[in-house]
């Protein structure tokens, strides 16, 4: 297995069908850092998601402002069918932001379980940064996103993250497949070598207990020191 | 050669042939669309929005974007505190608009906070300038 057999699973560019948390719906963990004022931030998300989806037609994949990315059932359906790996789901409370005469379809959100490990050196991501009293991590910027993923480190699953990446889901060519085949509709597949990360001078990934279920991200992140 | 033009939902853009004023008095409606203002009409859907380069119209923008609005609170900072006053055109409307395009203002937000999901006060801060310098906002 090589680098080029995975892809990149992506919100569209366009932010026009984004769909907006519900505000006042969705509780967020808020980390103050006991030694550093500066440090003060948002954590882990401590409910299940409960979003307002534009007008129109949903497509397959619906994304949030926070690129949380959520399966209509179809899609879900075609996962668990062929079988693919390194995913759970949450269930996702859904309302159209403006009166609709339909309801809204019934959504569950990606949750990746699979795992790459650390993003490989020759990636040029490094660890800047480390907080002992909040576990803030921070990490330089990506020189190389077509070295990003180390092979090695990957555990076989369909569905998977890099560290320090974990909002960018990571997938095999199956996936991708499955995807083209079946024309799903609201995502794109990218090269990782294409990934690109706008204007941001580096990586914040929070903890991996943010992103996985809690035990997951023990058995994975434990002896990292990023769980 | 017409000297306007108009914009089709399909990316195609036609010359107008001819504009005619039918006089009209009854109540009417400034219609707001949500973000990305602009809405098609008719049969070849044409792109119109309610108002075209410079105008009186004040919009309030909110350099903090409300739909991250959780995560500007958990650290530490109210949208309400980072608004600015802009011209309706520079604002929202197309063709340069900074809500307007592929890689508009809150896409550039959307993409910091897939590299930066857990970013502090200062971080957050120090983007808003880069892309404040990037958007040519004084």
């Amino acid at each position: 297995m090589t680098e080029n057999e995975f892809w990149h699973l992506a919100h569209p560019n366009s932010t026009v069908r984004n769909a907006e948390w519900m505000p006042g719906e969705i509780e967020l963990e808020k980390v103050v850092c006991p030694i550093e004022k500066g440090h003060q931030r948002g954590g882990k998300r401590l409910t299940n998601l409960s979003i307002a989806l534009r007008g129109g037609a949903v497509e397959d994949f619906v994304w949030t402002w926070l690129s949380e990315c959520l399966l209509q059932e179809r899609v879900l359906e075609l996962f668990r069918t062929n079988g693919f790996t390194g995913f759970d789901v949450k269930p996702v409370k859904a309302k159209f932001k403006h009166a609709s005469d339909h309801d809204p379809p019934r959504l569950s959100e990606l949750i990746v379980t699979g795992w790459a490990g650390m993003a490989s050196a020759e990636s040029g991501i490094k660890l800047t940064k480390e907080c002992p009293a909040c576990g803030l991590l921070r990490y330089s910027r990506c020189e190389n996103p077509g070295k990003l993923i180390d092979v090695s480190q990957w555990d076989g699953s369909d569905f998977f993250m890099v560290w320090p990446l974990p909002k960018f889901i990571f997938v095999t060519e199956r996936v991708a497949k499955a995807i083209r085949d079946n024309q799903l509709t609201g995502a794109v597949l990218e090269r990782p070598a294409d990934l690109s990360f706008g204007m941001a001078p580096g990586f914040g990934p929070g903890r991996l207990s943010y992103r996985m279920p809690e035990q997951r991200a023990r058995e994975l992140g434990g002896a990292l020191g990023i769980d | 050669m017409s000297r306007f033009h108009a914009f089709l939902r399909d990316g195609r853009i036609l010359p107008v042939e001819v504009i005619r004023h039918q006089p009209y008095c009854d109540k009417v409606y400034n219609l707001h669309v949500d973000e990305f203002e602009c809405y098609a009409v008719g049969r070849n859907s044409v792109l119109v929005h309610n108002t075209n380069g410079p105008s009186e119209i004040i919009n309030c923008h909110h350099q903090l974007p409300r739909q991250f609005e959780a995560l500007f609170k958990a650290a530490g900072l109210e949208i309400e505190d980072f608004t600015i006053d802009m011209e309706q055109g520079a604002h929202r409307l197309l063709p340069d608009g900074l809500h307007t395009g592929p890689m508009n203002w809150n896409w550039q937000w959307q993409q910091f906070f897939d590299a930066y999901p857990d970013a502090g006060p200062e971080e957050i801060l120090d983007f808003l300038s880069s892309l404040r310098d990037a958007f040519g906002l004084e």
